[in-house]
């Protein structure tokens, strides 16, 4: 077994631009001593590491992932501390992207590098092989190319790219340490111009282009066409442009153009005129703040490419155009390629390209077919692959209508598709022992490499899941276990979301837990952990009248809400929300006091009920990128899921007997704010992770890494907290100190009257208000706080129209 | 008038300069300069028998941790005062240093004592505003108390909204507080007032562990900025108010620092052949509602005249403290004051405004003010938290 932490304990990154800083911050944030190389030594000079590591600060997202991780960072110049490169063992250069400037540099480094140091180019334009060439011999089998995508800590690809000369042990050896302790996703690629994300995520970009300017649909258009419409990044197209910067497009593009000499497609890699003339006058997009799209005054203004102003975007996405991207894929592609409307038409045709681009390179550039689909993946952002869609749309069909379309001359080139596309003997895509190999002409699995041996990928469509037993399950919760003797408890609504199903099914899954296995986890394949409660339920039940028991629904509100939402139980059986409220808290309380260890995997978003369900769980298993919070006062409730009162307990553990106040101030700020941590390290800066929670760098390892901390308390005897949990509150005297800027922030107009009302309101519950400092009292009192206050807020029309706000726009409402 | 049996009279006046928050006076216990005061007194009066102190009163308006415990009497020992010289902690927020001297000068006044010391204290670096254990009553909540629990900056947008001032005439006002204290530094102004201070300060060495000491000496005023200019203060940001006119440039500044005074009866004066520079003519203090506190000298100042038989016109210098921009000027409007003999050495904008100290150090700028100009007359006044004003007068003794 590798200790990849031991093989690699120092990196150096040569290059001080915006990649090679980030790239830097992305290894710091792993706990890696890095040194970042800049040309200048002058702190204030913008070649220098210095002013790339400030600038760490300004960037968003931010790339570092918490103020620790800077600690990792130093800065270094070539002209004095290139012998400290000795005792790097990986040397990442990001410097600009010609390759003299490479060569010059390599010259100096190389006799500066240990035996054992691996030496890697981060460039996505050169040929690897060429700039091994420029290596001495014995460098040649340490060298590989290793290409990360902007932003690096937020992309998880990284494509390594071997010549033939890299010695085996170099590609292991980066593949374990990229994935196990950088958390990242790892492609290997042949070495082709442009690799393999970038070959075909900028010839998607190309098409969509020639087919807008084709079929005459504006920029706004287009992207709302590309976007999250078809499973595509949401920045789509032309904003995706913006943020990569049109520079960097450009120049992509040209070296794209210049390098595919007998790609049949090569002259679609030519930026439009109107670009090239937006990046002529510096308009190079986000970085620039005036690219394509601009912003005035909160609004949002896109170019009309063909005069050059710009205009208020609209939405002008035709209706049957969307109900149609709702359809399963077959349908959908078939309505397009039969449709005679416009956008319809973009849409086929821009699929269609692809499937035939990538049909006809995947040989020359890729080792499988799953290679081209992980890379768009996890490089743009995508939500399905070009080979997965094609696969389930039907594989002969999409072959069927693209050799229909090159014999009627409507494709972008007349090249046609392979023989193994169309002589029927390997199709479709995946089967059951892997993807298709083009150049081995065989079905392959997955790359075998220890470190994948506990991961969980998200599968891709047609691949097949590896075996598990449900426990029991229903429409929206699945308890299942996968012979380990631990129960692992998933949701299956949007987001994750906690409905009274959910809720229901995770009591149930204690008591399962307790009698049947070691303990329990929480966990999804795939982000977010959990948004929150089901707020189109309460809503529904808050019109319906169903706030407590008492309530009483009306037969007509009962039909009409069976209408909004037709999973709701019958009239009789739906549930009071206080009741719910009232079964959440029992839940959570269970799952800290129950007889085995609970505990959560995060990833994504846990916010509201999500975020108190890992505050009660024993232990929390937290990928880097956890955006953990308490937000509720933006839907205009409070925590009451426990959160308030867990809060409340944590000040006074916090304090061991001294004053609660200061450490409850913090907590209590947060929640008033809705603050979100920015990663699963600022969320144990915030107190919702605890020290002893895990921060695992890849997400593919948390299911693997949950089920060992069962299995360690397990291991340990494990005893759980006593059934009943008493703390002393801060009181009424820290609940007006509370007030008090409650008050001045509404003097100021900071903050709306409704906004002072509930933060007044969440600081009576926290402080456990009238009682003064000090006085003990049990989790059930404050609970009940929590859930009375609940109710009597959500009665409220300002607190409704936050709902209602929430649930249409996606966004808090000030009211 | 007052009755009173004999006169008061102020024999010297002394302060540290005044630090910035976290700047020099960062690891000075604030005690450590109090009682340097008053060790500075007792060196520049050697005629003087220690064991005569009647008492000392300091105020200080956060009086708790470092300046806790009853700084007066921990100072003055630390001062090597005689044991029998007992001392007093006053508080009344920001005009702490200036209610010491008017009740040092009324046990005079009253035939009680004949020699007594009075002073300030504040480290706003080491004691928050608010001191380190905010408490508010519930109750305060309850009705149009609640301005008790606003922020000093928060009554300032009030001031200014209720008085018209705008952000362009604060930020002006705030430029001119910094150009006119440069002015009095690169005049010495402040030379006898100021007693030099030897900051200690300790570091550990990463290489070899060991303690490194360093000391330097800290004579001069922080807070005044040559560098500042109209477009600097323009650019800052309103941090009370979402669309408010008080920022940061044009409010006092956080501080530490400290002031002395030593008074006397004519007895004393005799008795230990002192030389007095100033008559401590009279004191008043008045409420106002504490959600306009920044009005408050408007109430105080009226009456300590009509107390002391004194018209506003006899005024030479006064010494306005200047909490934020937008009072000051509020202040000033409504009383009518000279403008030009308002804080002509700057004010707190720029010189800082150790809150319970500031009393006791403007008291010793106008003192000294009025002896270098040979003036007759002057006051010095402040608004004070939670809705109150203060003004006291003086008659130089040239």
């Amino acid at each position: 077994m590798t200790n990849y932490r031991h093989r690699i304990k120092k990196i150096a990154v040569l290059g001080s631009g915006v990649m090679g800083s980030q790239i830097a911050a992305h290894c710091a944030n792993a706990g890696v001593e890095t040194m970042l190389f800049g040309l200048s030594e002058e702190a204030d000079s913008a070649d220098s590491a210095h002013y790339a590591l400030a600038r760490l600060e300004r960037l968003k997202p931010p790339p570092l992932a918490s103020r620790e991780a800077t600690r990792y960072l130093s800065a270094a110049t070539y002209d004095r501390h290139l012998p400290l490169l000795g005792q790097c063992q990986l040397v990442i250069e990001a410097v600009s992207e010609d390759p003299g400037v490479k060569r010059d540099l390599y010259r100096r480094v190389v006799p500066h590098l240990d035996e054992d140091c691996i030496l890697a180019s981060n460039t996505s334009g050169i040929r690897i092989t060429t700039l091994a060439q420029e290596l001495v011999d014995d460098m040649r089998p340490r060298f590989c190319g290793v290409h990360f995508f902007n932003p690096p800590r937020y992309l998880p690809l990284v494509e390594l790219t071997p010549t033939a000369a890299t010695a085996e042990d170099t590609i292991t050896t980066l593949e374990g340490y990229l994935t196990a302790i950088l958390g990242k996703h790892i492609i290997v690629a042949k070495d082709t111009p442009g690799f393999i994300a970038n070959r075909f995520g900028v010839f998607a970009m190309m098409s969509a282009l020639h087919h807008a300017h084709r079929l005459r649909l504006a920029p706004a258009l287009v992207d709302e066409l590309t976007g999250r419409l078809i499973g595509r990044s949401k920045s789509a197209t032309f904003q995706t442009a913006d943020l990569v910067g049109l520079d960097i497009l450009i120049s992509l593009t040209r070296h794209l153009h210049q390098t595919l000499a007998r790609d049949p497609w090569r002259e679609c890699f030519q930026t439009p005129q109107w670009i090239c003339k937006l990046a002529d006058k510096g308009h190079y997009g986000r970085k620039t703040g005036i690219g394509i799209y601009r912003k005035d005054d909160g609004d949002i203004h896109v170019i009309d490419p063909a005069t050059g102003e710009y205009h208020k975007r609209e939405k002008t996405l035709d209706d049957e155009v969307k109900k149609s991207a709702a359809l399963a894929y077959p349908e959908r592609f078939n309505e397009w390629a039969d449709s005679t409307d416009p956008q319809a038409q973009f849409l086929y045709a821009i699929h269609r390209d692809l499937f035939h681009y990538a049909a006809f390179h995947a040989e020359q550039t890729s080792h499988s077919l799953r290679d081209i689909d992980l890379a768009l993946r996890w490089g743009y952002g995508w939500e399905i692959g070009v080979f997965e869609q094609w696969q389930a749309i039907g594989w002969h069909e999409v072959a069927q209508r693209i050799q229909n379309d090159i014999a009627n001359h409507r494709t972008l080139a007349a090249a046609p598709l392979p023989d193994w596309v169309t002589d029927g003997r390997y199709t479709p895509a995946y089967d059951e022992d892997g993807a298709f190999s083009p150049q081995r002409r065989k079905y392959v699995p997955r790359r075998d490499h220890p470190v994948y041996r506990h991961h969980t990928p998200t599968l891709l469509t047609g691949e097949t899941p590896p075996r598990r037993e449900t426990i029991f399950e229903n429409p929206s919760f699945e308890l299942w276990h996968d012979g380990e003797d631990i129960a692992v408890a998933g949701f299956k609504t949007k987001l994750h979301t906690l409905n009274y199903e959910v809720i229901h099914s995770l009591d149930q899954a204690v008591t399962i837990a307790e009698r049947d296995y070691k303990g329990l986890v929480i966990w999804h394949q795939q982000a977010p952990f959990c948004a929150g409660a089901d707020l189109l339920e309460i809503l529904l039940a808050v019109k319906a009248g169903k706030l407590t028991d008492s309530g009483i629904i009306s037969k007509v509100k009962a039909s009409s809400l069976h209408l909004i939402k037709p999973d709701l139980p019958p009239v009789g059986q739906l549930p009071s929300i206080g009741g719910v409220i009232a079964l959440l808290q029992q839940t959570f309380m269970r799952l800290r006091c129950c007889s085995v260890p609970t505990v959560c995997a995060v990833q994504g978003l846990a916010l509201g009920g999500g975020c108190e369900m890992l505050l009660h769980c024993d232990r929390t298993v937290a990928a880097l990128e956890s955006y953990i919070g308490l937000v509720e006062i933006g839907v205009g409730v409070l925590p009451a899921g426990g959160g308030c009162k867990e809060m409340a307990y944590r000040a006074f553990r916090d304090a061991r007997g001294a004053g609660i106040f200061p450490h409850l101030a913090r907590y209590y700020e947060q929640i008033a704010r809705g603050k979100v941590s920015t990663s699963a390290a600022d969320a144990v800066q915030m107190g919702y992770l605890n020290r002893s929670d895990s921060i695992v760098m890849n997400p593919h390892e948390l299911l693997h890494a949950a089920k060992r901390q069962v299995e360690a308390m397990h291991a340990s005897g494990y005893r759980p907290p006593h059934p009943e949990q008493r703390f002393e509150v801060a009181g009424a005297t820290a609940s007006a100190n509370l007030q008090s800027q409650l008050v001045n922030l509404r003097e100021g107009k900071y903050i709306s009257a409704y906004d002072y009302h509930l933060a007044q309101v969440i600081a009576d519950v926290i402080c456990g208000a009238p009682l003064p400092e000090k006085t003990t009292v049990t989790a059930d009192w404050l609970l009940r706080n929590e859930r009375k206050a609940f109710l009597t807020l959500l009665a409220r029309k300002e607190t409704q129209q936050r709902i209602e706000h929430m649930l249409k726009r996606g966004k808090p409402l000030k009211n | 008038m007052p009755k009173q049996i004999q006169e008061a009279y102020v024999v010297c006046a002394l302060r540290t300069a005044v630090g910035k928050h976290n700047g020099a006076f960062a690891a000075e216990r604030p005690d450590d300069l109090l009682a340097f005061l008053l060790k500075q007194l007792l060196e520049q009066n050697p005629s003087l028998d220690p064991a005569a102190v009647g008492d000392v009163i300091v105020g200080c308006a956060m009086p708790e941790a470092e300046q806790g415990l009853n700084v007066a009497r921990v100072a003055l020992l630390l001062a090597g005062y005689p044991v029998d010289v007992p001392g007093v902690t006053v508080n009344r927020f920001c005009a702490s240093g200036l209610q010491s001297v008017a009740m040092a000068a009324d046990r005079i006044r009253l035939g009680e004592a004949d020699v007594m010391v009075a002073g300030g204290v504040e480290s706003m670096s080491m004691v928050p505003m608010g001191g380190n254990k905010p408490a508010f009553n519930p109750r305060i909540f309850d009705d149009e108390n609640v301005a008790i629990a606003f922020g000093m900056g928060t009554t300032a947008e009030k001031v200014a909204e209720k008085y018209q001032i705008t952000r362009d005439q604060q930020d002006s006002y705030a430029l001119e507080s910094h150009k006119k204290a440069c002015t009095a530094i690169d005049h010495d102004w402040f030379a006898r007032e100021i007693v030099p201070y030897q900051v200690h300060r300790l570091d550990v060495d990463d290489d070899s562990g060991e303690l490194t000491a360093t000391e330097h000496i800290v004579g001069v005023d922080e807070g005044p900025r040559r560098d500042t200019s109209a477009q600097a203060l323009v650019k800052l940001k309103p941090v009370f108010a979402a669309d408010g006119s008080v920022t940061a440039g044009n409010s006092s500044q956080i501080s530490d620092g400290a002031g002395a005074l030593l008074l006397a009866s004519e007895a004393g004066l005799k008795r230990f052949n002192l030389q007095p520079i100033a008559r401590f003519i009279g004191h008043a203090v008045a409420g106002v509602q504490p959600e306009i506190m920044g009005i408050g000298p408007v109430k105080a100042v009226p009456k300590v005249l009509e107390q002391t038989g004194m018209t506003q016109t006899a005024l030479e210098w006064i010494e306005l403290n200047e909490a934020f921009a937008a009072q000051t000027l509020a202040v000033i409007r409504t009383l009518e004051l000279d403008p030009d003999i308002v804080n002509p050495a700057g004010g707190a904008i720029a010189l800082g405004h150790p809150l319970g100290a500031t009393g006791a150090i403007r008291s010793a700028t106008l003192l000294h003010a009025m002896q270098r100009e040979k003036l007759r007359y002057g006051m010095v006044t402040m608004c004070i938290g939670t809705g109150m004003g203060a003004a006291g007068l003086f008659e130089n003794i040239p």
